[in-house]
């Protein structure tokens, strides 16, 4: 026995030093092995979550809980779901969770192909060692908020253009903000160039907007499928003040209320958020609709607030108690996109088949069964795609829309198309009017930004929003 | 070579002494893949020859690019004329470094050049010159190269983002019909959600596939598959989208014919397309590749694997082509014994069923008794069992059986009874209903189509009648056909779906929504069929509940829901006069519907009237023709269908030569050898009687026929007009249908607790029973004798004369005689021998 033992311990030794070796071979051994002996201890945080990740959590994760599981954390491992719990330290063969997974035929994961041998293997091992955690402990901020990945270090080298998913003019008309990979890019509007590169930690930004008075950028986005972020800059420093995560996808919609010191965005669990945007504590989370909330406005008095998404709804809502109040459209197509008048209380909208719509945001109790959208004010030409995003000049007179190919700006009262802004590839997914109402800037799939005069239409300026190829 | 290789100790001991050595091989091989199957037939395979030569398939290869991956099919032939897939097991090999041949017959080019590639199996051996023209990665097209493998890793299913509202907010379209919108989808949605070109394999649509990040689907795409490289290429080459005549415009499936024929067995497949350009490309790997019987047939793998002894089929389909190959797994028949051969054959049917009982081995039923056959053939060709009297009449005839079995044949075609019965099917089939039509027209359109039946008009020319009518539904009640199928929105298109069905057996609901998922119908068909009918309006008449069906040259117009554009009325196969030559646009669709060049319109009535006869089509469902739904026997199908059209669509003929045919005339009673046969007809299958025959046969038994409202005393069953009925509730319970479908299966003719329910304590059988004035207690009543009494009831219930034990019954004397005869005739009624036509 000793003499046979000998060279595998020597083997140990040599290679003691390269982990990722060392559990490979721990499995190759396993079975003759006590966990005692194993020179590494698989890894819940690094080996096992991952699995559940690519595996389980399509299912059994905390928007879902099939099985009343979730297997997202360390914490919903152990409680178990509705059959109980479904691991038994040390007890791979009394666990659910291994045995599920095992066999001729596992009956897990019910979809998409098995877990492989080794896969299985390293389960079963963690079980064995004890079913131990070894995940750093979430440190949530002062507010309470989560904390936001890391930033990134050094600026993004592109070989092709991103697409351009938000864009924003800051409020003194001197910059243009654009959404980049992992970093928001400010644009002199001058055309003198890039003023600065605000690295961040989401790859995806899909909404922003400046504060009134310019000082700070927040910023909606996050990793799909993975992680909801939210930014706030200081621009004048060019510094990441805030960085906090919501929800297990992106968010969508930014706007920050009236006096400032707020931000609301919708999220794809539906819920629509309102969060200091100072310390990103969630001071509101509403539950008003059916399907992935893509927009959320404060009403003039920062007292209501109106949120859209995929369930056709445009719902208000009062803040101070988190109450529902109303449904304030005629459902008749996903809204993608919402902007609020400068002025009034009146939002327009970009649906999915194309729908431009202005509504007086309240209530609507008039309705009756023959007429029931009575707070339409208007009813724009339909878009030859949809709706990807909306925006209001400052004197609020003018609505621009983007859907697919080009843009359009409107007359807000008339509804009369002023300008038609072409020339983008596919669609269009940022507009913004400069404040001083005459230019517009539009960027989407091509990763091009184009700067139009309004209302003549004519391009001022065509460019790649990010450098390529350099740093 | 076959020795070293197979010749084990322990083989060698075996008592196989006159087998060949590469039988026994075989017999082991069969063995060991063999599923665990405790039925008798399908484990062990029967004696093969020695394998002679290789034949490989295609015999040589020419590889375009660096992902044209093609495959290499290895067929043994046997001496027998098997033929054996050795793909698997077989070794594939070149000189140098050109291809580099991957498990299961697939070659992957390396490097431009040409060579040979050597295939080794079983001893022998084939070479395959293959020449690669390039090694260099092609640029990846949306159409041509990522849809497809959308499809083969079934993110489009039905069940997934193909569902009609998609999957979590991402909708691709059904099986990938239309690649525009799942470009679409995948390239605008949220912001170009589902890509990243600034690092591709960061895509959510790589991540969620591959495991990544959590899915819902499970992972199905491996991050080293080829799949995944094509996906990942395509979104670092920029996303481009792709022309649709990208797509391909036909594909074929290798071989042309599947040989296995035991259990365990597999065979692997190769599909190719073929593109307008003239080339074609190996999609073996991309192709969705299934089994329309999964008991008989399992599809892994490009490989079809036989599970048991069955018919089954190949279904394939690449980008809206689909292609089928027919599949029979004989399993073990070796103590088959082709005795029956001498059986005569009546007329060609016969010849048509026994060709393909001796290729299944299958050894058909015995003819049916002279009783069973004329009860059978009374509630086949009439919808009613005989009369004891007519019964006794006829088995007391002395003409030989056939002859005498024609002779009521004739009858039958010639009673009233026969326009009873058949004018009652096709007002299920035209969907007369008094809701849709109102009391009046209800009356008129059944008289009409009594009319046609009467005169025996040929199918096509009632068809043409029908399909074209015109003006006051009280002048010409055929106008009501298109009053029934009227909803108050997009009558053309119900009216385009229900006629594909009816006349043509196709259902066209399907690609009302999408392209048919199973069938080459696209969703622009549904709308260029259903434009024939845009035109036609209806108005209302001088007369109360009169309608004027006409067509209107300002009528509507039949726009496509997705394009918004009105399209003109074109047939979805074949060709027919341009309809703005014609003073009505049906004419020329009807004409084109009722050719007898129209490859489905003869051949979807012979085909649905044959399963009135035996319980099942040919095809079946009878009203679901399609590519992925093979007939049981073509040339059985094909002949009746020429003979139908040789008799210029005469309908009692059609009928006539079914009922005459050996095949119609076999015993239930089955055999060894055809007890698991459920599709080949060769024993006759029990079938519960409809709704209409079982109050009838009540009827004819006992003379006992319920009340229905408001129609006259002793009406038939079959003669009700409509579901709407009062006392017909008993007709609903056992599934007559309401008529407001064109599907067959409206009608249902299962057998539940609620019918035995009503058949042990309700009134369709004890009411029959109860009443003092039926035939029981007269015949009791009129008889002395109980063996006569009980005589009597036998033939007039379960239309038999009774066997001597069953005579033997005490009725009892006095005022118990009468409910005796009633107790044994309830019984009778309640056995199965009489709730079944068998």
């Amino acid at each position: 026995m000793k003499r046979h033992r000998a060279p595998i311990q020597h083997l140990f030794t040599a290679i003691r030093g390269l982990p990722l070796c060392a559990v490979a071979l721990s499995l190759f051994l396993s079975a003759p092995q006590s966990a005692a002996e194993n020179p590494s201890p698989i890894s819940f945080e690094k080996q096992v979550l991952p699995l559940f990740n690519a595996a389980c959590a399509g299912c059994h994760q905390p928007g879902k809980l099939k099985g009343g599981l979730d297997l997202t954390t360390f914490k919903g491992t152990m409680t178990g779901g509705k059959n109980g719990l479904i691991v038994k330290p040390s007890a791979p063969e009394l666990s659910a969770l291994i045995t599920q997974i095992t066999g001729d035929t596992p009956e897990m994961p019910a979809k998409g192909d098995p877990l492989t041998k080794a896969e299985v293997a390293i389960i079963t091992q963690w079980v064995k060692e004890g079913a131990k955690d070894d995940s750093a402990p979430l440190v949530a901020t002062a507010g309470g908020a989560l904390p936001g990945p890391a930033p990134l270090t050094a600026p993004p080298v592109y070989s092709v253009p991103p697409v351009i998913s938000a864009m924003a003019f800051s409020p003194d008309g001197s910059m243009l903000a654009v959404s980049g990979y992992y970093e928001v890019l400010l644009h002199r509007t001058d055309g003198s160039g890039i003023a600065a590169r605000l690295l961040g930690g989401s790859p995806r930004i899909l909404a922003m907007s400046f504060s009134a008075d310019g000082k700070k950028l927040a910023t909606s986005g996050g990793a799909p499928a993975q992680y909801g972020h939210i930014q706030v800059w200081d621009v004048e420093h060019r510094t990441l003040s805030g960085s906090w995560k919501y929800t297990a996808d992106t968010l969508f919609g930014i706007t920050f209320s009236p006096d400032g010191s707020q931000l609301a965005f919708g999220c794809a669990d539906k819920s629509s958020r309102v969060i200091s945007a100072a310390d990103g504590k969630e001071l509101v989370k509403l539950d008003q609709h059916t399907d992935w909330c893509l927009g959320a406005v404060f009403t003039i008095d920062g007292k209501r607030l109106l949120t859209a998404g995929r369930d056709q709804a445009m719902k208000l809502s009062s803040l101070a108690n988190s109450q529902f109040i109303d449904d304030v459209n005629n459902p008749l197509e996903p809204i993608f996109c919402i902007a609020r008048s400068p002025g009034e209380d009146i939002v327009a909208y970009g649906g999915a088949l194309g729908g431009v719509k202005t509504y007086q945001i309240a209530d609507n109790q008039k309705r009756t069964a023959g007429r029931n959208d009575t707070n339409l004010l208007k009813d724009f030409e339909r878009q030859p795609a949809a709706v990807n995003a909306i925006a209001w000049n400052r004197d609020a007179t003018q609505i621009a829309v983007a859907s697919e190919g080009e843009a359009r700006v409107y007359d807000a009262k008339t509804g009369s198309r002023l300008a038609t802004l072409p020339g983008h590839e596919g669609g269009i997914f940022a507009i913004s009017f400069s404040p001083d109402g005459k230019r517009i800037a539009t960027g989407g799939y091509d990763g091009i930004v184009r700067i139009f005069e309004i209302p003549s239409g004519k391009v001022i300026a065509a460019f790649v929003a990010v450098p390529i190829g350099t740093k | 070579m076959f020795i070293e290789a197979f010749m084990t100790p322990s083989a060698s001991k075996l008592a196989f002494a006159s087998a060949s050595i590469a039988t026994l091989a075989l017999l082991l091989v069969g063995i060991a893949l063999a599923a665990p199957d405790s039925e008798r037939n399908s484990t062990t395979p029967p004696p093969q020859s020695p394998i002679q030569s290789l034949r490989i398939t295609p015999d040589s290869l020419t590889l375009s690019d660096a992902r044209d991956i093609q495959h290499l099919l290895v067929i043994g032939q046997c001496a027998d004329g098997q033929r054996i897939d050795l793909t698997a097991e077989a070794d594939f090999s070149t000189a140098d470094s050109i291809v580099t041949p991957l498990p299961g017959g697939a070659i992957r080019p390396a490097r431009a050049g040409k060579t040979l590639v050597i295939v080794k199996a079983r001893g022998l051996e084939a070479r395959v010159p293959v020449e690669v023209r390039s090694a260099a990665i092609a640029t990846v097209g949306f159409v041509r190269d990522v849809e497809p493998i959308l499809a083969r890793a079934g993110c489009n299913a039905g069940t997934c983002h193909g569902a009609a509202k998609g999957k979590e907010g991402f909708k691709l379209s059904l099986r990938g019909y239309d690649p525009d919108y799942d470009y679409r989808a995948l390239i605008d949605d949220l912001g170009s959600r589902r890509f990243n070109r600034v690092e591709p394999d960061n895509s959510l649509m790589l991540l969620k596939p591959a495991g990544g990040v959590p899915h819902e689907g499970g992972r199905m795409l491996r991050t080293d598959s080829d799949y995944y490289a094509v996906i990942r290429q395509w979104i670092a080459e920029g996303t481009r989208q792709q022309d649709l005549s990208a797509r391909a415009v036909a594909i074929d499936l290798l071989p042309a014919d599947i040989h296995l024929s035991v259990a365990g067995q597999s065979h692997h497949i190769l599909v190719r397309a073929r593109y307008a350009d003239g080339s074609v490309r190996d999609v073996t790997n991309e192709a969705v590749i299934s089994s329309n019987n999964t008991e008989v047939l399992e599809v892994k793998d490009n490989s079809v694997k036989a599970l048991r002894r069955g018919e089954g089929a190949v279904l394939v389909r690449y980008e809206g082509n689909y292609a089928t190959r027919e599949v029979f797994v004989m399993g073990e028949r070796s103590a088959f014994r082709d005795d029956w051969a001498s059986m005569p054959e009546l007329n060609f049917i016969d010849h048509h069923t026994q060709a393909k009982w001796h290729e299944m081995k299958i050894k058909p039923s015995e003819l049916c008794t002279d009783a069973e056959f004329i009860r059978r053939v009374s509630l086949d060709l009439t919808g009613q069992p005989p009369s004891a009297e007519k019964l006794k009449a006829f088995l007391a005839d002395k003409t030989p059986s056939q002859e005498k079995r024609a002779k009521v044949i004739e009858e039958l075609l010639a009673s009233e009874a026969f326009i009873e019965c058949w004018t009652n099917k096709w007002c299920d089939l035209l969907q007369v209903n008094s809701k849709s039509l109102g009391p009046k027209s209800l009356f008129m359109f059944r008289a009409w189509i009594r009319d046609q039946i009467e005169q025996n008009l040929p199918y096509d020319q009632f068809v043409r009648k029908l399909l074209l009518a015109r003006g006051s539904s009280f002048q010409n009640p055929e106008v009501n056909y298109y009053r029934a199928l009227q909803t108050p929105e997009k009558t053309q298109e119900k009216t385009s779906e229900d006629i594909t069905q009816t006349f043509l057996g196709i259902r066209f609901n399907c690609n009302h929504c999408h392209d048919h998922p199973f069938e080459r119908w696209t969703q622009k068909q549904y709308y260029d069929f259903a434009s024939y009918f845009a035109s036609l309006s209806f108005k209302k008449g001088h007369l109360v509940e009169e309608t004027i069906v006409y067509e209107n040259p300002d009528g509507g117009v039949q726009l496509h829901p997705k394009t918004k554009a009105a399209v003109d009325p074109m047939v979805p196969y074949g060709s027919a006069a341009d309809f703005k030559t014609a003073p009505d646009r049906r004419e020329p669709m009807v004409r084109w519907l009722t050719s007898t060049d129209n490859p489905y319109f003869a051949k979807s009535y012979a085909n649905r009237v044959w399963s009135y006869f035996f319980g099942k089509g040919i095809i079946d469902p009878v009203d679901d023709i399609r590519a992925g739904n093979p007939p049981s026997n073509a040339a059985l199908l094909d002949a009746l269908s020429a003979d139908f059209i040789s008799h210029k669509f005469d309908v009692r003929q059609l009928m006539r030569t079914i009922v005459s045919s050996r095949t119609y005339q076999l015993s239930v009673a089955s055999n060894e050898w055809n007890v698991d046969d459920k599709v080949n007809f060769s024993h006759a299958l029990p079938r519960r009687l409809s709704a209409e025959q079982l109050v009838d046969a009540v009827g004819v038994a006992t003379g006992y026929r319920p009340k229905f409202k408001g129609m006259p005393e002793n009406m038939r069953a079959a003669e009700v007009p409509d579901a709407m009925v009062d006392g017909a509730d008993v007709l609903a319970l056992f599934g007559r249908p309401k008529r407001s479908s064109a599907c067959e299966c409206e009608r249902t003719s299962n057998f539940s607790l609620i019918h035995a329910i009503n058949l042990v304590n309700g009134s369709t059988i004890g009411q029959a029973c109860a009443i003092p004035d039926s035939r029981i207690v007269k015949i009791t009543t009129s008889t002395p004798d109980d063996k006569t009494v009980i005589d009597e009831l036998y033939l007039a219930i379960l239309n038999r004369p009774a066997t001597d034990t069953e005579k033997s019954l005490d009725l009892g004397k006095g005022p118990d005689r009468i409910p005796a005869a009633q107790d044994l005739a309830w019984a009778l009624m309640n056995s199965p021998a009489f709730l079944f036509n068998r």
